[in-house]
């Protein structure tokens, strides 16, 4: 029976749910702003219809990414109808990308060191320049470029290998 | 063992407890589908409880794993055990004529289950091309199941059917309630909480009805609304057929770069799936395209790719298609030679597989390509055969007529290549409202 059990959780949907579930829950709660005890049941619908069209899925995290994105565009709309939901919520695309992004550039930061991951936040998520990150740390801006410059180097080593 | 055994004695039996008698438990289970299928019931929900109690002694050091796992879990090992039960029901009913199935399953409520309706439609895909009657009769067997489903399953399933019933209809030709069971399938879809992947394909459903009565535009705006919907899911095989079928409707309306651009677009999807049939087809159809865009050796290339697909598949009638279509871009080519041969060999291909009206299609090319050489005598031989082949078909007399026009023009040593390609184009129309009338 266990060997059983444990040819089920090494298959394609347990392999899935290992791999997408805290990207699918992170797209319900920041993209579309789903109340936490709601995302539990659109995830687990989210699951089945995947095991019902499993056969004819070929690429399992755009599936799960468009399907949540749809079960939360449809939350939405079936809470209020008859209210146009935004714009933003509507373009299929935009949101899925920016939380794509969003999503790859936290798993990249969490395997850098602590002190790239401040340093990079600092310059592209808030968006300082040299001087201002220089001037948080108590440091010169030279410095912080040659930081900036060998954290991104390290970011580009960690694209380079698997996770 | 005369009484039917209780829940508990079955529970017994399959656990290896102890029983009274269980050679008599067997003698009866042999005997009895009620308590088989009670007893598979049994096995199924013991092997659920099996399973998920193996899970949760599994994950005891995991204690701070998120509740989500474990439903989904369970609900894929209910679908599982469902699954299992509707196989094994679905051979029982298999034995029965169709018209008792509604009656095997009141007399079964138990097997009234998503499982159930799933694998009554994985057999309504076997047989919507072959017998799309018995499939219509499979799909409201499947309905009646469906009926007794709870929410949200009702409705995926009823979509389902419907889908289906879309598919089948088309087969036997009710176009327009074809398009209302593909609207019905798509309004079902709707009330899903994620439904744009089935809505995408119940649209796909409908254009493929549409095209079938040739509404090109309709089933362009249609198909390209699909196209939308399936996108965004990334690469899956709904996705590669509502390609496929805009590029088949892309080519009638004559956009053939359009057409090629998008089945060579689908090649790598149908690759990653190992839908080698598709694949064959599409390289078909890459085929012609690059025949009408004057690019004979790559079509030569893609038809060979295509014939040999279909040859590994045992696909006869579709490899001698592919091969006729060879011979053709041979022609274009220049090489005749190798060209005719392979034309006599699809024609006897043909003939030997029955197929009357391909095989003489194939003796007009053959009949055509005589005429270029001045090979008059082989040419009457092979126009004479022409009106009994298509005969066999069936075609009107009106097409009869033409072909023996050719035959007396052909052994007069007057045809042309021109004459026959004008005949072969009033034999193919094959319409009994237009007599025939020589060529000016």
């Amino acid at each position: 029976m266990l060997k059983d059990l444990d040819a089920a959780l090494s298959d394609r949907v347990a392999d899935a749910y290992e791999a997408y579930f805290d990207l699918l829950r992170f797209i319900a709660r920041r993209r579309f702003r789903i109340p936490a005890p709601d995302i539990q049941p659109l995830i687990h619908d989210v699951f089945v219809s995947f095991m019902r069209h499993e056969k004819v899925i070929g690429d399992d995290r755009r599936w799960l990414i468009a399907a949540i994105s749809n079960a939360c565009r449809n939350y939405w709309r079936n809470l209020k109808p008859g209210q146009q939901l935004d714009e933003e919520l509507l373009d299929p695309r935009t949101p899925v990308d920016d939380v794509l992004a969003r999503h790859d550039v936290s798993l990249l930061f969490a395997r850098l060191p602590a002190a790239c991951r401040s340093i990079l936040r600092l310059r592209y998520v808030e968006g300082l320049n040299a001087r201002e990150i220089a001037a948080h740390y108590g440091t010169s801006p030279g410095y912080i470029r040659l930081k900036v410059h060998r954290c991104l180097a390290a970011a580009r080593r960690a694209l380079g290998e698997r996770p | 063992m005369s009484e039917h055994p209780d829940h508990t004695t079955l529970a017994k039996y399959i656990e290896g407890g102890p029983v009274a008698d269980r050679l008599a438990i067997a003698a009866h289970l042999a005997d009895c589908a009620g308590c088989r299928n009670e007893l598979d019931a049994l096995e199924a929900t013991f092997r659920l409880h099996d399973n998920v109690l193996d899970f949760i002694e599994s994950r005891r050091s995991d204690r701070g794993r998120p509740q989500e796992q474990f439903d989904i879990l369970a609900t894929r090992q209910r679908m599982g055990a469902e699954a299992a039960r509707a196989e094994s029901f679905f051979g029982e009913l298999m034995r029965l004529p169709i018209e008792e199935w509604p009656s095997a399953f009141a007399q079964n409520p138990h097997q009234r289950t998503e499982g159930m309706v799933l694998r009554l439609l994985a057999e309504v895909e076997i047989e919507v091309k072959r017998r799309p009657q018995h499939a219509l009769l499979l799909i409201n067997v499947a309905e009646i199941v469906t009926g007794s489903l709870d929410i949200p399953a009702i409705h995926v399933c009823a979509g389902d059917c419907w889908k289906q019933r879309a598919n089948a209809l088309r087969h036997l030709g009710r176009y327009a309630e074809s398009l209302e069971a593909a609207d019905l399938a798509a309004a079902f879809y709707r009330l899903l909480s994620l439904g744009d992947f089935d809505i995408g394909q119940a649209l796909y459903t409908r254009a493929v009805t549409l095209f079938k009565m040739t509404h090109y535009d309709e089933a362009l705006s249609v198909i390209q609304s699909a196209r939308e919907l399936l996108r965004e899911f990334g690469d899956t095989m709904p996705l590669a057929k509502t390609l496929i079928l805009e590029a088949c409707i892309r080519f009638e309306q004559g956009d053939i770069e359009w057409a090629e651009r998008t089945w060579i677009e689908v090649v790598p999807m149908l690759q990653r799936f190992d839908d080698r049939i598709e694949l064959a087809r599409v390289r078909a159809n890459l085929a012609e395209c690059s025949l009408k865009r004057g690019r004979p050796a790559s079509a030569l290339a893609q038809a060979q790719a295509a014939a040999t697909g279909f040859a590994e598949l045992a696909m006869d009638a579709e490899r001698i298609r592919s091969e006729w279509m060879v011979a053709a871009i041979l022609r274009a080519l220049g090489e005749h030679d190798r060209a005719l041969e392979l034309l006599y060999a699809a024609a006897a291909s043909f003939r030997a597989l029955g197929m009357t009206s391909d095989a003489g299609f194939v003796n007009l090319d053959i009949t055509e390509e005589l005429l270029r050489r001045n090979e008059w005598s082989e040419a009457a031989n092979i126009a004479r055969e022409l009106a009994g082949l298509f005969t066999a078909a069936g075609v009107t007399l009106a097409s009869v007529t033409a072909l023996s026009y050719l035959r007396t023009a052909v052994e007069g040593e007057q045809a042309t290549p021109a004459l026959v390609r004008y005949v072969r184009d009033y034999v193919a129309a094959d319409d009994p409202a237009r007599t025939f009338s020589a060529p000016s």
